[in-house]
């Protein structure tokens, strides 16, 4: 028997193994994406600054790491311009843990003036 | 030596860009700039119990166990080697977790509170805020507190106000800028209240000591996340 190697493929086999090569180039990078963390603000100070993402897809939380004792709000942001999900708290990370379809994240310094940096986080 | 199809040629290869491919949108997740500060707000004082957290060396029961869903992300609270090294708050001791307060609100949440290896406390509730504190409770922080609202501050369903008390704390009394003083739910070291009036903020927090002393906690107004109208 010729061996596979060999063999002259055919058009058929030769488009299923591009649309395969193209699906496994193409998932990783997409998967990678997806449901990664990110940080979309870091720093130190800037009491009452509100920092975004500044895109609006599926998230799995928001949160904002700083020093403890400090008050942070984290929210979403809709397209339609409302917020929910939101909290304002002290505790060290200040986290909304709950997924949401389509927002954008927003963290809102509320008094952390102190020198620790903070930063906020969240998924895309 | 073994030699490899044309198809397995282009796979092996296409499966090498992808990889690469994902290792760059990992890196490309880069954080983005700030914009401007505000003012500060104010928080008065009153004289706590400084003892440990009397909930944490209560006798623990099957109850008090987190809900298997929510201990990925209840460990995640350590903070990763990422972070500064005071913002990190240690391992996470979910088996030494204490269901505080259970059946809260309109969506009955229940409120756990979980130790660190930092001698930081963790609170966390489903599906809503979790995050954790120092307990060093002093005149200066006699509680802590927090507020959610999963469809937004001033509408759609109330505002919730929760927190952690010192063990000498034995009434909790919210008082909104609607001009309502409600008394939380307190037990185990915690409190919750929804407030009354879906469109009113918490304005300040009474603590009443066992003693027969008190302290009040101003709390800041909240500006970002309020609702405007339509």
């Amino acid at each position: 028997m010729e061996p596979l190697a060999q063999r002259p493929a055919s058009p058929f086999r030769r488009r299923l193994v591009a649309l395969v090569a193209l699906l496994v180039m193409a998932l990783p990078p997409a998967l990678a994406y997806a449901g990664t963390q990110f940080n979309y603000a870091s720093g130190t100070g800037g009491v009452g600054g509100v920092f975004k993402v500044q895109n609006y897809t599926g998230r799995d939380y928001n949160q904002v790491w700083h020093q403890s004792g400090r008050k942070w709000t984290v929210l979403y942001h809709l397209t339609d311009g409302s917020d929910v999900a939101i909290t304002t708290n002290t505790d060290n990370p200040t986290r909304w843990g709950g997924h949401i379809g389509y927002a954008d994240a927003w963290c809102n310094n509320v008094n952390d003036n102190s020198f620790t940096t903070w930063t906020c986080q969240t998924t895309r | 030596m073994k030699k490899i199809s044309r198809p397995s040629f282009i796979l092996g290869f296409a499966a090498a860009i992808g990889a690469l491919a994902a290792l760059g949108a990992v890196a490309f997740a880069r954080p983005h700039p700030a914009t401007r500060p505000a003012k500060e707000a104010v928080v008065s004082v009153g004289v706590p119990s400084r003892a440990p957290l009397a909930v944490l060396s209560r006798p623990r029961s099957a109850k008090d166990d987190l809900p298997a869903a929510l201990v990925p992300s209840v460990a995640t609270l350590a903070g990763g080697p990422e972070l500064p090294q005071e913002v990190q708050n240690g391992t996470v001791r979910i088996t030494s977790s204490r269901l505080a307060l259970a059946d809260l609100g309109a969506k009955r949440i229940s409120l756990y509170i979980v130790p660190t290896a930092k001698d930081r406390v963790c609170m966390v509730m489903a599906n809503g805020p979790q995050g954790c504190t120092t307990v060093d409770f002093t005149a200066a922080r006699p509680a802590t507190w927090g507020m959610f609202d999963g469809d937004g501050y001033r509408t759609g369903a109330p505002t919730s106000v929760y927190g952690l008390v010192p063990n000498n704390v034995d009434r909790v009394t919210v008082v909104d800028d609607g001009g309502a003083s409600t008394v939380a739910q307190l037990a185990n070291n915690a409190y919750f209240l929804e407030l009354p009036d879906p469109s009113a903020l918490p304005k300040s927090i009474v603590l009443s000591f066992s003693d027969g002393g008190s302290a009040t906690m101003e709390v800041p107004k909240i500006t970002v996340g309020v609702y405007r109208g339509a």
